[in-house]
């Protein structure tokens, strides 16, 4: 059952436009950003062009790993199609096809959290597979790559997927517990380029508030991020490049690496079980069309 | 081990209510449907069929009291007696991205041992066929309802829970799916119909229990509440 199940959910994800234009979007902005390293690497511009020559196979993956940090176009294309894979059956109100027939709901969610898994697999593949691509054409795996520096990639890689999921879980939630995609996406929108942000800046005036700050979800995914050393490489040479004058130096985490670890895999743990407790306790009934629904409350027909 | 009354037993619901906040959409309902019976909730708009239905689906938590299907009890938490009823609930909802044909598709998973040439059989049979490709983002509320009730039918189900069947419908689909219904009715197949209009109901129904916020007000044969005054005898000689 559950194969069938989780068969007919990637069905569905599969014939979301939304799936395939957020994965366009994401594979531009890698070739884009790969076709400006390349001509870095290519014209003789200035001292910046030996940062640009240290990002060449396998290390030009590092577009790859920033893309999966919350705040990137990759991360939020998945924070949003997160969203979408648990909200998306509220708006179309289609639930009950599935759950009149017998088909247990902790199935049904798990079936969709596996979708996002495997959503969030094919985003990471295609982006690596696009960047390599390009690789090969402009001839910097030519000359040959260590296995240990693809080691270091693909652990760099995890680091930054491990970082983005518990946030991708949060999206799920958020979609489910208000019964719409559109709610979700815009609370976890405003979470992450609002909320976070704010509240980031206001943990630099004060020591508790940074110490709460570091604690939740987005403050733990910055932090593996920011102990990913060639993630932090990337951003300072990415921002000397456009002229940036802050200091984006690694930023002093104030837990341990793997506390940091054991905070994101608290989180990954708790919005899972939230999920499942919320999806269980929830009423699925199709709602009724806006006017139908003002007329039954005008008319105080239900006591 | 249940005695034969409990065996003629499709659905049995015991003091089922449903509160939502201060206010009871159902409250503490209680009746049977016997096998091959076509059951009818009668009620205006609002008086709580949907919810009562939501409730025998599983796709409602009961404030308190239980539903048995087929002598098992139905909640959210276990659907599986669900497995042999086909319904159809509320607005006509579906994945908007898919054709007609694709819903069948992907119902067909879960029904590994149905033959795809039910799918040909049921769009004929729903008056689909020539939208069989449509997406259903372009059809009416009308083709869309053809759609839930060919859906509902696919596995064949021993139990159909309908919802405002017809709502949508023009006049000739409404005939057409009166037709149908009785037909099923006469396979042996239970059916429990959730309308408002009275003629309708007790045109289609054996037995009809009448909703009336969310209580149930009476409920009877045709005749018996005819007699009572709660339906009008020249509605249903009309029809």
């Amino acid at each position: 059952m559950f194969w069938k199940i989780l068969y007919v959910e990637c069905k569905k994800v599969c014939a979301l436009p939304h799936l395939w234009i957020g994965q366009a979007l994401v594979l531009f902005s890698n070739l884009l950003l790969e076709t400006c390293l390349l001509l870095l690497r290519v014209l003789p511009l200035n001292s910046l062009n030996h940062a640009a020559q240290v990002f060449h196979w396998p290390f030009n993956l590092v577009i790859v790993v920033s893309q999966l940090y919350f705040v990137h176009l990759g991360g939020l294309v998945l924070l949003v199609l997160s969203a979408l894979l648990a909200g998306q059956e509220f708006t179309w109100g289609s639930f009950h096809l599935w759950l009149t027939r017998g088909v247990p709901r902790w199935l049904l969610l798990t079936a969709k959290v596996v979708t996002l898994f495997l959503t969030l697999g094919l985003t990471i593949i295609l982006s690596i597979v696009s960047v390599s691509l390009v690789s090969l054409f402009d001839g910097s795996v030519a000359g040959g790559v260590e296995w240990s520096e693809v080691e270091r990639m693909a652990l760099s890689l995890c680091e930054a997927t491990y970082a983005l999921l518990p946030l991708l879980l949060l999206s799920f939630v958020l979609a489910l517990g208000l019964r719409s995609s559109l709610k979700g996406i815009v609370c976890i929108l405003l979470l992450s380029l609002c909320v976070y942000p704010l509240f980031e800046v206001l943990g630099r005036y004060s020591q508790w508030m940074r110490v709460l700050v570091s604690c939740t979800p987005f403050g733990l995914s910055r932090a593996l991020m920011s102990a990913n050393p060639l993630f932090v490489d990337a951003e300072q040479k990415i921002a000397s490049f456009v002229g940036l004058t802050e200091n984006l130096e690694r930023q002093g985490n104030l837990l341990p690496f793997w506390g940091i670890v054991g905070g994101l895999t608290f989180y990954c743990i708790l919005f899972l079980l939230l999920a499942f407790f919320l999806f269980l306790r929830q009423d699925c009934t199709p709602s009724l069309p806006f006017k139908r629904r003002v007329r039954c409350w005008r008319k105080n027909m239900i006591h | 081990m249940k005695d034969n009354t409990q065996r003629d037993y499709i659905v049995e619901a015991i003091g089922l209510s449903r509160r939502f906040g201060k206010c009871y959409a159902v409250k503490e309902a209680s009746f049977v449907v016997h096998a091959g019976e076509v059951f009818g909730f009668l009620g205006e708009q609002g008086a709580g069929k949907t919810t009562l239905l939501g409730l025998l689906l599983g796709l409602l938590w009961p404030t308190a009291g239980m539903v048995r299907i087929f002598g098992e009890a139905v909640t959210p938490g276990h659907t599986a007696p669900l497995r042999h009823v086909g319904s159809t609930i509320g607005m006509p909802s579906l994945l908007s991205p898919f054709s007609v044909r694709d819903h069948f598709l992907l119902l067909a998973h879960l029904y590994p041992d149905i033959a795809q040439t039910r799918i040909d059989e049921l769009l004929e049979l729903v008056g689909l066929q020539q939208d069989a490709h449509q997406k259903v983002r372009y059809l009416s509320a009308a083709q869309k309802q053809r759609l839930l009730f060919g859906l509902a039918l696919f596995h064949s189900p021993k139990l159909l829970i309908l919802d405002e069947p017809t709502l949508y419908l023009e006049s000739a689909g409404k005939q057409e799916f009166r037709q149908l219904l009785q037909r099923l009715a006469r396979q042996g197949i239970t059916i429990i119909l959730g309308g408002h209009l009275p003629q309708e109901m007790a045109r289609l129904c054996d037995r009809i229990a009448m909703l009336q916020k969310g209580h149930i007000v009476a409920q009877g044969t045709i005749s018996e509440l005819q007699q009572k005054g709660l339906l009008p005898v020249s509605d249903f000689e009309e029809g």
